[in-house]
């Protein structure tokens, strides 16, 4: 699945988390999190686990962390990603967990 | 303007005088948040610039800044864009780096710009680099050619007699009286028909070349800071990224005898150019004196904008070369496509703080209770955020009787993409769609 345009989701708000995500020849993911020291390496994980169920092989993907959980950050790349695509979302592999 | 607008932009106009700041004419899209009816915030969009932010002193502290940015990002990217920038007092840079933007440039205690991109500058250098020519000295030109005329092929010409390449840039803001593309193709047309054609390399504009007709005012007092400000950004961004990518050594302008305030802009310039505490190779500086001609005393765009309009073609002949003179023949040929923007410098200008003072109450009386209509009695005095889009078009938003019909609970409202709501677009670009949406957060 590609990046076919600019797409965002999420707020700012506390305990959320807002991801951009732009078309790129190459994948690249930029995370600023408030928890960066407890929690970076988990939500760096998280977010390439799901960007690999979605399929996304390119793409430049900015997320901005306010403390978010796990299936917050999850839901909100998932759709910054479908809103990204006219692709359709393959929900049956994001369920694996 | 409308009566609603007038309303609307005066309660933003006051709130921003009781915060020191002014509006910047060209803001369409205002984020503002509400408590108990009263606007403790708001955050400005012009194109792609953030701008006029101020949230109320008692509120601060609350990330109402980070609630009116997220609704700004989801009406910049319904209006095509998806990367902003920022410009605002040093002292407030923190606050926006806490959303996501990083500082570019800094001119200390007066301005600092910011892009919430953070690959925009370093992506903008790498495709710069990949048009790097070989040769000793390589000259720099801005021009905003708005048209292309004989003085800036002249200066263009002068530079490449001079270097071993010359890079062009045409500033790339739709706010000239020409659109964006057609002083582009000019540009382009006009370099192709020179001598050292060649050695030229024409640029397209960028958010790092910036305009000075579109630099945000909002927080500056006096002409003379903005002009510093400018230009100290401005001319950093050239010298520390644009001019190492290229290999530039030496920045070419056009002497500018008519304003004062240009006078003082290539004094700056010169200044930011060679100073030694930049991180960067200095750029050697070269006013180039104005052509001209026998009855006319230095060839300016301004000039040949006002024979354009007296329709002395024979005139507009003279002082543009003829790449530029056909083209303007088949703008006007077109005449629908060949709107020009003006309409734009048009806008409204901001009202006094005293006018705006004085209907300020009314209008607050009037906000409509949509914006607090889904949340619960008790939480009632929450803060409350809402967008105000396009103020110089028929806004019904602030003084409304009913909320219009396209209100959304949700910021997720805003989304776009495939069943989202979109905006109408403009036929031109003074004529801008409707819009109030309420942007509850919960």
């Amino acid at each position: 699945m590609d990046i076919e345009r600019d797409a965002i989701a999420g707020t700012l708000e506390s305990s959320d988390v807002l991801v951009r995500v732009s078309p790129h020849p190459v994948l690249e993911v930029d995370l600023t999190s408030a928890v960066e020291a407890q929690y970076g390496d988990d939500i760096r994980q998280l977010i390439d686990d799901t960007l690999r169920r979605l399929g996304v092989q390119a793409g430049r993907i900015v997320i901005e962390d306010r403390g978010a959980l796990d299936c917050t950050v999850r839901a909100r790349l998932e759709a910054a990603v479908a809103r990204s695509t006219d692709q359709p979302l393959d929900y049956a592999a994001l369920g694996e967990a | 303007m409308t009566t609603g607008d007038m309303r609307a932009a005066a309660a933003i106009d006051a709130f921003l005088a009781a915060n020191h700041l002014r509006r910047d004419p060209d803001v369409t899209v205002f984020a503002v948040a509400q408590a108990q009816g009263r606007l403790v915030g708001c955050l400005g969009l012009a194109r792609d610039v953030v701008k006029c932010a101020a949230i109320d002193e008692e509120h601060r502290g609350e990330n109402l800044l980070g609630r009116l940015l997220t609704d700004i990002r989801y009406q910049a990217l319904r209006r095509g864009q998806a990367h902003l920038c920022c410009y605002t007092k040093p002292v407030y840079a923190e606050q926006f780096t806490a959303l996501g933007f990083h500082p570019i440039a800094e001119v200390p205690n007066l301005a600092v710009l910011l892009e919430d991109d953070p690959h925009g500058l370093s992506d903008y250098t790498a495709s710069l680099a990949a048009r790097r020519r070989p040769g000793s000295p390589v000259g720099g030109v801005v021009v905003n050619a708005d048209p292309f005329t004989l003085g800036h092929a002249h200066l263009i010409e002068f530079a490449a007699q001079q270097c071993a390449v010359v890079h062009v840039f045409v500033v790339g803001e739709d706010v000239s009286h020409f659109r964006y593309k057609d002083r582009l193709a000019m540009v382009r047309a006009g370099v192709a028909a020179l001598p050292s054609a060649s050695r030229i390399v024409v640029h397209p504009g960028s958010r790092y070349v910036v305009s000075r007709l579109t630099f945000p005012q909002y927080f500056l007092k006096e002409a003379a800071d903005v002009s510093r400000a400018y230009t100290g950004i401005d001319v950093q961004l050239f010298r520390r990224h644009i001019a190492p990518a290229l290999g530039i050594t030496d920045r070419f302008v056009g002497e500018e005898p008519a304003s004062a305030i240009t006078a003082r802009y290539n004094a700056e310039m010169a200044d930011w150019l060679r100073r030694p505490d930049i991180d960067a190779p200095p750029v050697a500086f070269h006013v180039i004196d104005r052509l001209g001609l026998p009855d006319v005393p230095f060839i300016s765009a301004s000039l040949v904008r006002s024979r354009l309009a007296a329709g002395d073609w024979a005139g507009v002949a003279e002082l543009t070369p003829p790449t530029t003179s056909d083209y303007l023949r088949r703008l006007a040929a077109k005449p629908a496509k060949a709107a020009v923007s003006a309409e734009l410098a048009a806008a409204p200008p901001p009202l006094t703080a005293e006018e705006a003072q004085d209907i300020m109450a009314e209008v607050l009386a009037e906000v409509p209770d949509a914006s607090v209509s889904d949340v619960p009695a008790d939480l009632s005095d929450a803060v409350s955020t809402a967008i105000v889009a396009d103020l110089d078009a028929d806004v019904s938003g602030l003084c409304a009787e009913e909320p219009p019909a396209q209100a959304a609970p949700k910021p997720k409202a805003a989304r776009r993409g495939r069943g989202g709501p979109r905006p109408q677009p403009p036929a031109f670009l003074s004529q801008k769609p409707l819009a109030f949406l309420s942007a509850q957060l919960s």
